[in-house]
C-alpha cells in the first residue's frame, strides 16, 4: 500500500501474558482483521519504543493500551484526545515504557522532529495492576469489543473514505 | 528524576541522605542506595526489586518447540538473544547442534544483527547520549541535535526491519525454531533491504567518528575481568566459548559450573560471580576488547580512528567508552548484514528435523548488553524438565555496583542532586535491562557518622 493507504496508524502496546494488559494486541488483532483500508495496524507487543519507526507519513495516530487509573472504574473504555487541554495527565507515563522511551516521551520527540500526527488519541481500558501470568478477567471481551468499535469507527472517520468506498 | 528537596542540598559531608526518584532510560525497576561515612563508601546497592517472573519455572513440562516463543517474551528489546540461546542449547539437548547448516547460521547471524542495530542504536543515541551532552533526554537534545536524531532513528528502524524480514516480526518474533527458522526469508525481499543497509553502514561509521571525536568521556578507568564468547572466527555472537582477560577460558558446557549465582537480599535478581575470583563484565567493552580481531573489515578500518579520537588504545577499561563500543558494534552488525544479503539464496533446508529425546544442552549467545546463557534439560518425549537462564545484567550486576563504589569517592564534593546524575549516567553504561534479570532506579545517599541529615531515611518519592 502507498502512504496514502497507510495514513492512519493504530498503534497498540500491551502484554498478552499478563491478564488485562492483554487488552491492546486483543483489539490490535481484531482491528487488524477488518482490513482497513488506509489504516495501518501494529501490535508493539511489550515494545513500545518501537512507535517512533512508524510515524513518518502518519495524518492519524490511535493508540491502544490499558492503563493503571485509580478511582476509574476497572473495565472502563476511555477514548481520550491527546491534544486536548482537558486530557488527563498520566500518572505514571513510564509504565508506559520500555527502556525509558515511553509512549509519552515518543510523541513528544516525534513533535520535536516534526513526525508527530496532527490526530492522536488514546484508546485504554483502566485495568487493576497485572502480572505475568495472571488470567484474563471475565469483563476484558466486552471492553475489547467496545475499543475495536471506538476505533474502527474513528479510523474510518480519519481515513476520510465512505464505506462504499472501503468495499470497493 | 524526582530529588527529595528535603536533601537536595549537600549541607553536610559526614551525614546527608538522598532519595531520588526514577532513573529513567533503563528496562525495569531498581534503587541504588549508597552509605557515605566521610569520603568513605559503607555500602552500594544495586537494588533490584522487581518481582520474578518465573520464566524458567513455566518453561518446566512444555514442549521443547515452544521454549524459543516463550523464551523471546521476556524482553521487548532483545527477544533474539533470548531465541537464540534457547535454540543453540536445545539443539545440544536433542544432538542436532552440530546439524545446523551454515546457511542457517548466517541467517542467525543476520537476524542477531538486527538486534544489536536496533537495541545499540535505541541505548546510545535516545538514552545514554543525553547524558554526554549535558540534556535531561532525547527530547530535550532534539532541540539542538535534530538530524542526528533523525538518523539514529533510521538506523534503529533497520534493525527491526531486519528482523521483520528474518523472523517475521521484531518484537517477539514467531519465525524462530530450534533447528533454525520455520520459513527461509525471501531472497527479494532480503536483496530489497541491501541499499538501505549500505546507506545506514556509510551514516553510522560517520556518527561513530562524530561521537568519539565531539564527547569528553568521564575517567573511570578500573581493573575488569572481562568475559564474552570466543568464536573460531569473526566477532562474537552466536558461538564460541566464554573466555576472559584474566584467565578463564571455558567451553560453553562448562560456563555454568565456572560460575556461581547469588541471592542477596537487597536484589530479585541473583548475582554473579566468576568461582574464586568475582566479578565480570560482559557485553560491548568486552567483546571489543578481547576479540576485536573478528570485527568486519569496515569496523577494523573505523576502529583504530575512533581509538585515536578518544585517546585510547584497546583495551578500554573505562565502561564509559561503551558508547563508541556500542557504535563500532553497529557498524560490524550493519557490514555483515550486507555480506549476507549480497550472498544470499534460499537454502535447500530452513531447519533441521529433531527428533526428541532426554538431553542436556547449555549453551550462551551475546546478547546486545552481555552474554545471556542457556540451560536446559529434556525428557524422551521433548518436555522440559529444567530450565536455567542467566541474563547479562545479573551477571554484571555486582561490576556495577563496584562501578558506583569507585564512583561514590569522586563525588563526596558534588551536589546530591549532581551525585545522582553522575551515578545514573554510569548505571547507564551497561544498559542494563532490569526485567530481564528479574523503568525505574531509586537512589539514596546516607551519609554515617552525625550532623544534619544523616539520621533520616527520607520518604523515597518513586517517579514511578
Amino acid at each position: 500500500m502507498d502512504d496514502h493507504t497507510q495514513s492512519i496508524l493504530v498503534a497498540a502496546c500491551g502484554n498478552v501474558m499478563a491478564s488485562d494488559d492483554a487488552f491492546g494486541p486483543l483489539v490490535a488483532c481484531e482491528v487488524c482483521r477488518r482490513a482497513l483500508a488506509g489504516v495501518e495496524v501494529v501490535d508493539l507487543d511489550i515494545r513500545p519504543a518501537a512507535l517512533m519507526d512508524y510515524l513518518p507519513g502518519k495524518n492519524g495516530l490511535i493508540l491502544i493500551d490499558a492503563v493503571y487509573a485509580p478511582g476509574l472504574e476497572v473495565g472502563r473504555v476511555l477514548d481520550i484526545d491527546w491534544f486536548s487541554p482537558d486530557r488527563p495527565g498520566l500518572m505514571n507515563d513510564d509504565t508506559m515504557s520500555t527502556h525509558g522511551l515511553s509512549i509519552g516521551m515518543q510523541l513528544d520527540l516525534a513533535g520535536r522532529l516534526g513526525l508527530l500526527p496532527g490526530l492522536v488519541r488514546l484508546v485504554a481500558v483502566c485495568i487493576e495492576p497485572a502480572g505475568v501470568g495472571q488470567p484474563q478477567s471475565e469483563h476484558l471481551p466486552e471492553s475489547v469489543a467496545e475499543a475495536v468499535s471506538l476505533v474502527v469507527k474513528r479510523a474510518e472517520q480519519w481515513s476520510g473514505l465512505s464505506q462504499e468506498q472501503r468495499h470497493a | 528524576m524526582n530529588m527529595n528537596d528535603s536533601n537536595n542540598k549537600k549541607t553536610n559531608n559526614t551525614a546527608r541522605t538522598i532519595r531520588v526518584g526514577a532513573l529513567a532510560r533503563v528496562e525495569g525497576e531498581g534503587a541504588l542506595h549508597l552509605v557515605m561515612n566521610g569520603d568513605q563508601v559503607e555500602k552500594v546497592h544495586l537494588e533490584i526489586y522487581e518481582p520474578p517472573r518465573f520464566y524458567e519455572a513455566l518453561l518446566r513440562g512444555r514442549d521443547f518447540k515452544e521454549v524459543p516463543d516463550i523464551t523471546a517474551r521476556i524482553c521487548g528489546i532483545c527477544p533474539i538473544a533470548y531465541q537464540m540461546g534457547s535454540c543453540h542449547a536445545l539443539e545440544k539437548a536433542m544432538g542436532v547442534f552440530d546439524d545446523v547448516t551454515p546457511e542457517i547460521r548466517l541467517l542467525r547471524d543476520i537476524l542477531y544483527c538486527g538486534e544489536w542495530v536496533e537495541s545499540h542504536a535505541l541505548h546510545m543515541f535516545m538514552l545514554h547520549l543525553p547524558d554526554f551532552l549535558g540534556y535531561e533526554s532525547a527530547i530535550s537534545m532534539a532541540e539542538d541535535h535534530g538530524e542526528t536524531v533523525k538518523q539514529a532513528l533510521r538506523i534503529k528502524k533497520l534493525g527491526n526491519t531486519l528482523m521483520d524480514v528474518v523472523a517475521g516480526r521484531s518484537v517477539h518474533p514467531v519465525n524462530v525454531c530450534v533447528g533454525g527458522f520455520y520459513k527461509a526469508p525471501d531472497p527479494k525481499a532480503m536483496a530489497d533491504l541491501l541499499p538501505e543497509v549500505e546507506a545506514c553502514l556509510d551514516l553510522m561509521c560517520e556518527l561513530t567518528l562524530f561521537l568519539a571525536k565531539n564527547i569528553t568521556y568521564p575517567d573511570l578507568v578500573r581493573d575488569y575481568e572481562f568475559v564474552c564468547l570466543n568464536p573460531d572466527e569473526g566477532y562474537p555472537m552466536n558461538l564460541g566459548g566464554l573466555i576472559s582477560n584474566k584467565g578463564l577460558n571455558v567451553t560453553q558446557e562448562e560456563f555454568g559450573n565456572a560460575i556461581e549465582e547469588r541471592h542477596v537480599e537487597h536484589s530479585t535478581a541473583l548475582q554473579s560471580i566468576i568461582k574464586g575470583r568475582g566479578e565480570y563484565l560482559v557485553g560491548p567493552l568486552a567483546r571489543l576488547n578481547l576479540r576485536h580481531d573478528g570485527l568486519h573489515p569496515r569496523a577494523q578500518e573505523l576502529l583504530p580512528k575512533v581509538c585515536d579520537l578518544v585517546g585510547q588504545q584497546l583495551p578500554w577499561r573505562n565502561n564509559f567508552l561503551s558508547l563508541p563500543a556500542r557504535g563500532i558494534e553497529i557498524v560490524h552488525a550493519l557490514a555483515i548484514s550486507a555480506d549476507i544479503i549480497r550472498n544470499y539464496e534460499l537454502p535447500k533446508i530452513s531447519r533441521v528435523p529433531i527428533t526428541p529425546r532426554a538431553g542436556w544442552g547449555a549453551h550462551g549467545t551475546e546478547a546486545p548488553r552481555g552474554t545471556c546463557w542457556h540451560e536446559y534439560e529434556t525428557e524422551a518425549d521433548g518436555t522440559i524438565k529444567s530450565a536455567h537462564i542467566v541474563p547479562p545484567t545479573s551477571q554484571n550486576q555486582i561490576t556495577i555496583e563496584s562501578d558506583l563504589r569507585e564512583l561514590a569517592r569522586l563525588l563526596v564534593d558534588v551536589s546530591d542532586e549532581e551525585a545522582a546524575m553522575r551515578c545514573e549516567h554510569l548505571i547507564r553504561n551497561y544498559d542494563p535491562c532490569i526485567s530481564c534479570s528479574v523503568h525505574f532506579l531509586r537512589f539514596t545517599r546516607d551519609w554515617r557518622g552525625g550532623g544534619v541529615g544523616c539520621t533520616s531515611p527520607v520518604g523515597v518519592l518513586d517517579g514511578a
